[in-house]
């Protein structure tokens, strides 16, 4: 390759250099400096929580505490290190080898300079505070250089196991598809680590912990915990061949890391394409679904279409789809297994998966971000738009509310209420949706446009986004009591004015729907041309 | 370019395009600085110009999706942003950088297009078809538009632009990006088009394309309309870039600099012989 002139930085340097570079600019961009302010803040406390509690756990009193920590840590920071980057591709831009690729560099230089690039960041600078905290709380006399380098050689291995992962799924990563999978992936994966509260670790015995840890030490990162452990309680042989499994791995996965690159950069992989069955004779229309006849070839039938066809298809809509899954059905089938004794009216509390269907409705035009155009250039009315995109999120709700409810009536036996929960979603969903629209076309946001799984997800990014959010939700919550006010004292007060309550309901909300769409339609049918700047993520300020 | 709006009656003897001191201005930089234009019926009409020169900021304004700070725009007799659904029906548009609802198929874009345009379904699904053809797209109809390429995405824009048969096309850079194959059936549909009496209004950079297709060329520099007229005209035997490039005026003499450009290091070894 070629030489290096008089004078030029080397090649790690360089790349040590373009990180801290990024990360710096990042404090440029829009609410850059309160992320950089942020993520050092959060690096700060995380590093420093774990370097006080690896001391305080190097003096445990009870050696199984502190050979837990060791053992189970050293496995839980190589696979973090190793998951976490896949997950936020797209906000480490040294990640992507294909952006190194017409640079004449060597691989050895690549590697290098990648490697230690990956100990700079905010993450990053909090798992080496918490290593050294390890070797101040665990390493004393002769351990402390087995306890040095066995930490050294677990943050080498977790770097060269996530950079030889990484390499070899960039060019999968950096597909539509791949990026799509990983998007629901890591919106899958948020969503678990959530369940994880549920556990209760403090009732969790130190003898489970140790029969865990007895698992984990056997492989190469937990075997460097159990190397520090060992040297501290004299046996320092064993400890020097705990260490052996990392120094075998460590070559293998540079090697193999070294191969995935040299891959990555020369073999092409295209994007791949999706193609759908033609479809059947007989039924003209590719976008009107079959099985939903209700929806006319009209306007307001295509936007409607067009919002569905993207709930299967766009992986935000998917994930924002899965979550009104998880808990407009999830619930009733937690509350159906747990609750022993369920009373019939219970059924009715399915309804509220129209509410939490509200979440996303503030931001309605944001999803169509700079595509907007399409539809202004038709000369579409923003009445058909609205109409379509609200029986969009009805045609999703109410099905996710006949499961839940009938999970609760099989339970409870309350089969009649089932319509009555149908009833009170459609109609809290109507005037929540009022409210809705006149926000979506009163205060329309942008969504940025990201390839990370985590971005834009909610309604919009910064702090206006948040207070409209916080106002609509206010104003839909007045608008909503007296639904819940009167489908609950009827349920228990008197079960059979149901039958009068819940029409009524279905009414009011019914009327405030038409009212709220009629406000968003003043407001906005000459406005179009600033609705579709404030939506396009490219253009505008 | 008179300054004075024709007379709206009868309407059929408005030219396809007529424009009066549009101006738009974002925070300090004016992008269109008043201009005035008449583009007649069943015109090539060519836009070129510089990059940033206004073209983009003109379209959006021609075609409803960009409010003018003053001005007004008639299309077949019809104010764009007095009347802009009347307008709309009878404009097809293909703008700059365009987003599309790429996660529909082709054939299901045209569809929403058409349904948007209250078309017949009926309609729909003999033009799109149609269109999806001689497109040579019909292959690629049940694609998801995210998988095209930069020359499909173009042709399936232009397709919704064409569907509901509109009476004049705007099309900002329509061959930016374009390879070969796919301009020429760009250009083959854009030529049928005018044959058939309607107008199409488009901005390039790229001046062998536009002398090539025009018969009218207007040339906007800092926002300003500073020539206009049949392509002959205008030209006067010269070359159309040369034209270009004196009237925006653009420095040609590079002189000595960049002169280490030329610097090769050492030669490599002689490739073996076969």
């Amino acid at each position: 390759m070629s030489a290096r002139e008089a004078g030029a930085p080397r090649v790690p340097l360089v790349l040590v250099r373009l990180k801290l570079r990024l990360l710096r600019n990042r404090a440029r961009q829009r609410n850059g400096t309160i992320g950089v302010v942020l993520g050092s803040a959060v690096a700060c406390l995380g590093g420093l929580t774990g370097f006080i509690g690896t001391v305080v756990a190097g003096h445990a009193t009870d050696p199984r505490v502190s050979r837990a920590v060791v053992v189970l840590g050293a496995t839980v920071v190589l696979v973090g290190w190793a998951l976490l980057p896949l997950l936020s591709f797209g906000t480490d831009e040294t990640l992507d080898p294909a952006r190194l690729q017409l640079l004449p560099l060597e691989n050895r230089q690549l590697i290098r300079g990648l490697l230690l690039a990956s100990f700079i960041g905010y993450a990053p600078f909090a798992v080496l505070l918490t290593l050294a905290g390890v070797v101040v709380g665990y390493g004393s006399g002769a351990a402390a250089v087995v306890t040095l380098a066995a930490v050294v050689l677990l943050a080498l291995l977790s770097v060269a196991t996530a950079r030889a992962l990484a390499t070899a799924l960039a060019s999968t990563v950096t597909s539509r598809r791949g990026r799509d999978l990983v998007f629901v992936a890591g919106a899958v994966i948020a969503v678990s680590v959530q369940l994880v509260r549920f556990v209760h670790f403090d009732h969790i015995h130190i003898a489970t912990w140790n029969r865990v840890s007895n698992i984990a030490r056997w492989t190469p990162p937990g075997a460097l915990g159990q190397a520090i452990v060992d040297a501290r309680t004299g046996h320092v042989a064993r400890s020097l061949l705990e260490l052996v499994p990392a120094l075998i791995a460590l070559p293998l996965l540079l090697a193999a890391w070294g191969w995935a690159l040299e891959r990555s950069l020369t073999i092409v992989t295209g994007g791949s394409t999706t193609t759908r069955a033609a479809n059947e004779p007989g039924h003209t229309s590719t976008l009107l679904p079959r099985w939903l006849p209700f929806l006319r070839p009209t306007a307001a039938g295509a936007v409607a279409a067009k919002e569905l066809r993207y709930v299967a298809r766009d992986p935000r809509r998917k994930v924002a789809f899965a979550q009104l899954l998880a808990f407009g059905i999830g619930a009733p089938v937690w509350f159906a297994v747990t609750q022993g004794s369920l009373s019939p009216k219970s059924v009715v509390i399915a309804s509220l998966a129209g509410y939490l269907a509200l979440i996303g409705a503030t931001n309605q035009f944001g999803f169509d971000g700079g595509a907007l155009w399409l539809d202004i250039v038709a000369g579409n009315r923003v009445r058909d738009e609205l109409v379509g995109k609200n029986t969009a999120l009805m045609v999703q709700v109410l099905p996710v509310v006949l499961i839940g409810s009938t999970v609760l009536a099989a339970v409870s036996g309350g089969w009649a209420y089932i319509p009555v929960a149908l009833v009170v979603a459609a109609a809290g969903l109507g005037a929540g949706l009022g409210v809705a629209n006149v926000i979506s076309v009163r205060y329309p946001q942008r969504l940025p446009e990201t390839k990370s799984p985590f971005g834009g997800g909610g309604g919009g990014q910064g702090c206006v986004t948040g207070l409209m959010l916080l106002i609509g939700v206010l104003i839909q919550a007045v608008l909503l009591t007296p639904v819940a006010i009167a489908v609950g004292v009827s349920a228990a007060r008197w079960p059979a004015a149901l039958v009068v309550v819940a029409p009524a309901c279905a009414l009011y909300g019914y009327a405030l729907w038409r009212r709220g769409v009629a406000m968003a339609v003043r407001w906005a049918w000459w406005r179009q041309p600033e609705l579709l700047l404030a939506v396009d993520p490219r253009r505008g300020a | 370019m008179s300054s004075v709006a024709p007379d709206p009656d009868p309407p059929r003897a408005w030219p396809a395009v007529v424009v009066r001191a549009l101006f738009k201005r974002y925070d300090e930089k004016i992008a269109v600085a008043g201009i005035d234009l008449d583009v007649p019926r069943g015109c090539f009409f060519g836009l070129v110009g510089p990059n940033g020169a206004g073209k983009t900021t003109m379209i959006r304004m021609l075609t409803g999706l960009l409010r003018p700070d003053a001005g007004q725009v008639w299309v077949e007799g019809v104010d764009v942003w007095m009347n802009p659904v009347v307008a709309k029906a009878r404009i097809g548009v293909l703008p700059d950088e365009f987003r599309l609802f790429d996660r529909l198929s082709g054939a299901q874009l045209l569809e929403y297009c058409g349904l948007l345009r209250a078309m017949a379904p009926a309609v729909i699904a003999e033009r799109s078809a149609e269109l999806l053809d001689v497109l040579g797209l019909d292959e690629a109809a049940q694609t998801l538009v995210i998988d095209y390429s930069t020359g499909m995405r173009k042709k399936i824009a232009l397709a919704c632009a064409l569907l509901h048969a509109p009476d004049v096309l705007f099309l900002d850079e329509p061959f930016e990006a374009v390879d070969p194959v796919s301009t020429r059936a760009l250009r083959n549909v854009l030529e049928r088009f005018t044959e058939s009496g309607n107008t199409v209004v488009f901005s390039s950079h790229v001046m062998e394309v536009v002398e090539r297709l025009c018969d009218r060329v207007g040339v906007v520099h800092l926002g300003r309309l500073i020539a206009e007229g049949p392509i002959d005209e205008l030209r006067g035997g010269r070359r159309l870039e040369d034209v270009f490039v004196d009237l925006v005026g653009a420095h040609e003499d590079q002189g000595p600099a960049l002169g280490w450009l030329g610097g090769h290091p050492a030669d490599p070894p002689a490739p073996p012989s076969g």
